[in-house]
């Protein structure tokens, strides 16, 4: 379990997470989602005691990350593929964080395995494409077999058959009761991995809420097409609900499709398709940043 | 589980190329030295006696150490430098989050390799310095007797202990390879040129203070300006007074 509490972090006069409050439990993956430079990789470096709060804490499994004597064993973190030395073949890379924690080459061999690098393990890593990257920095997060995991753009770089197989990687993990945290500024990329979303904007919690929740939240309207337009229209209105003309029919909003459909038949209008729309959650995103772009323009003014 | 940590930065000082080609070139200097008192030696031998009087002694640890000392130093440097131009110092302190423990470590694997280094690079030296001047006499033999050469072997090989350490803090301070050597090169050679400049009474204590001029004054050899024991002071303030800066902001900045 993480829990982000009340975390702010200012850089001078910059405030990257301001009160940040958040749990991330095991069992299933959350997305960590934001635009970039909406403070992930900062609260997560937070977690990590990488970076000290201004105000606030990060806590895993009840403790701060500092007070773990051996905390891969505990936490695993991919934060940046690019943090290796060139000169270092994978093995070694691996091996050489493998033993501040007092963990053998034998485990390295077997996470090389598990991340598919086993055949280059010996190269140096300045050879390796930013995707190599992404998963030797996925295999050093798995070398103490870690309960949590945070991940911080975990499929940047990746080609399609990497990104299934990390989406898969992370719903083993989370199946197997660990805390999973990946952080994305893509929505489409945290519809088909995580079950759970924390969103933030410029440092700020925007929601938290199961992706189920969420795309509930943003069912739209019922799209009706007749040949009366008028006449469905008027009748719709005079039960209450909010009618809009399209190209393709009307927008209602306030009934579901059963009841459009049950007071056109009493009412004798011919309805030719009757359509449930949901707004995509990339849409939902997106509407929910906006919100939080415009209140911070006008606070600041 | 200290042993862990310092475990680790072994490991990561033996997996990188630049500690062998460093190690590669201590061999080299060591050659270098041995051909060079043989030749000086039998320049000495060919010598009438009023040259033979001017000359200087065999020892060239006086020149080679100076050298071998910046060679070193750019690996010590990158012990901190290397992690912090690719992040890599974030990833190493979620292996290690204590970041007194990682700081020991570092400072305990760059002190340990590079006095061992130091001293083995020193004594072969003076070994080979020892075999070229046989029993000539004075000012070829830069000793009265071999056991008198000991202490000076000792000291000449602190100092790239001394240097490497220096050179580790400032890398801490700066986090740049480039800035740090720059500032190594600079103090090992630069400030007995500028001093030159200045007038006689501050320049005597400039050159005194000088990071290449406290071996020897370590064994009290001629024209010493301090003491051996503030000698060995002075060494030991360039190691520690930029590890202390080290430590402060290493222990303060965010990673």
């Amino acid at each position: 379990m993480i829990q982000v509490l009340e975390l702010t972090k200012r850089y001078g006069r910059t405030t990257a997470v301001d009160a940040l409050t958040f749990t991330v439990r095991p069992g299933q993956v959350t997305g960590f989602l934001g635009a970039n430079g909406s403070g992930k990789s900062t609260t997560m470096r937070a977690v990590l005691g990488l970076d000290a709060p201004t105000s606030g804490r990060a806590l895993v499994d009840g403790r701060l990350y500092r007070s773990f004597p051996r905390p891969l064993h505990h936490v695993g973190a991919l934060l940046d593929a690019g943090a290796v030395h060139g000169g270092r073949s994978a093995r070694m890379h691996l091996r050489c964080l493998a033993r501040t924690n007092g963990i053998g080459p034998r485990r390295v061999s077997e996470v090389l395995d598990l991340v598919g690098l086993a055949a280059v393990a010996d190269r140096r890593v300045g050879g390796f494409s930013l995707g190599m990257r992404q998963r030797l920095g996925i295999a050093a997060a798995l070398l103490g077999d870690p309960g949590v995991l945070l991940f911080d753009e975990p499929v940047n770089g990746l080609d399609p058959e990497g990104i299934r197989w990390i989406r898969e990687l992370m719903r083993e993990l989370a199946g197997e009761g660990r805390t999973v945290l990946v952080s994305s500024h893509l929505m489409s990329e945290m519809a088909l991995t995580a079950d759970h979303l924390v969103v933030i904007g410029r440092g700020r919690l925007i929601t938290e809420a199961s992706m189920a929740e969420l795309a509930e939240r943003f069912r739209r309207d019922v799209l009706v097409s007749t040949p009366d337009s008028v006449g469905l229209g008027a009748a719709l209105r005079a039960v209450g609900a909010t009618v809009s003309s399209e190209v393709d029919g009307l927008a209602v909003v306030g009934l579901s499709p059963t009841e459009i459909g049950d007071l056109a038949h009493r009412a004798g209008f011919a309805v030719h398709g009757l359509v449930q729309r949901t707004a995509t959650l990339e849409d939902a995103y997106l509407d929910l940043t906006d919100d939080s772009t415009e209140y911070r323009a006008g606070s600041r003014r | 589980m200290m042993g862990d940590s310092v475990a680790a930065e072994l490991l990561k000082l033996r997996s990188l190329r630049s500690s062998w080609v460093v190690l590669a070139a201590s061999v080299l200097a060591i050659a270098a030295g041995g051909v060079l008192a043989v030749l000086i030696t039998a320049d000495f031998d060919g010598s009438s006696l009023e040259r033979r009087a001017t000359f200087d002694s065999a020892d060239m640890s006086v020149v080679i150490i100076p050298l071998l000392a910046l060679v070193t130093a750019s690996v010590a440097a990158a012990v901190f430098t290397g992690e912090y131009g690719s992040g890599l110092i974030r990833t190493t302190l979620t292996g290690v989050p204590s970041r007194r423990k990682l700081f020991a470590a570092k400072t305990l694997v760059v002190g340990l390799v590079a006095f061992a280094l130091g001293q083995v690079v020193s004594f072969a030296l003076f070994g080979l310095t020892l075999a070229a001047v046989g029993d000539r006499p004075a000012p070829i033999a830069p000793w009265t007797s071999a056991a008198a050469g000991v202490p000076s072997a000792v000291a000449s090989g602190s100092i790239i202990a001394v240097v490497c350490l220096l050179a580790l803090g400032l890398g801490a301070v700066v986090r740049s390879t480039a800035g740090t050597l720059v500032t190594v090169a600079v103090l090992l050679y630069v400030v007995p040129g500028l001093a030159a400049f200045l007038p006689a009474a501050v320049s005597d204590w400039v050159f005194a203070l000088w990071l290449l001029n406290l071996a020897p004054q370590m064994v009290g050899g001629d024209g010493s300006l301090l003491s051996p024991v503030g000698a060995v002071a002075v060494a030991v303030g360039y190691a520690v007074v930029p590890l202390g800066c080290g430590w402060f902001l290493f222990s303060r900045r965010d990673a």
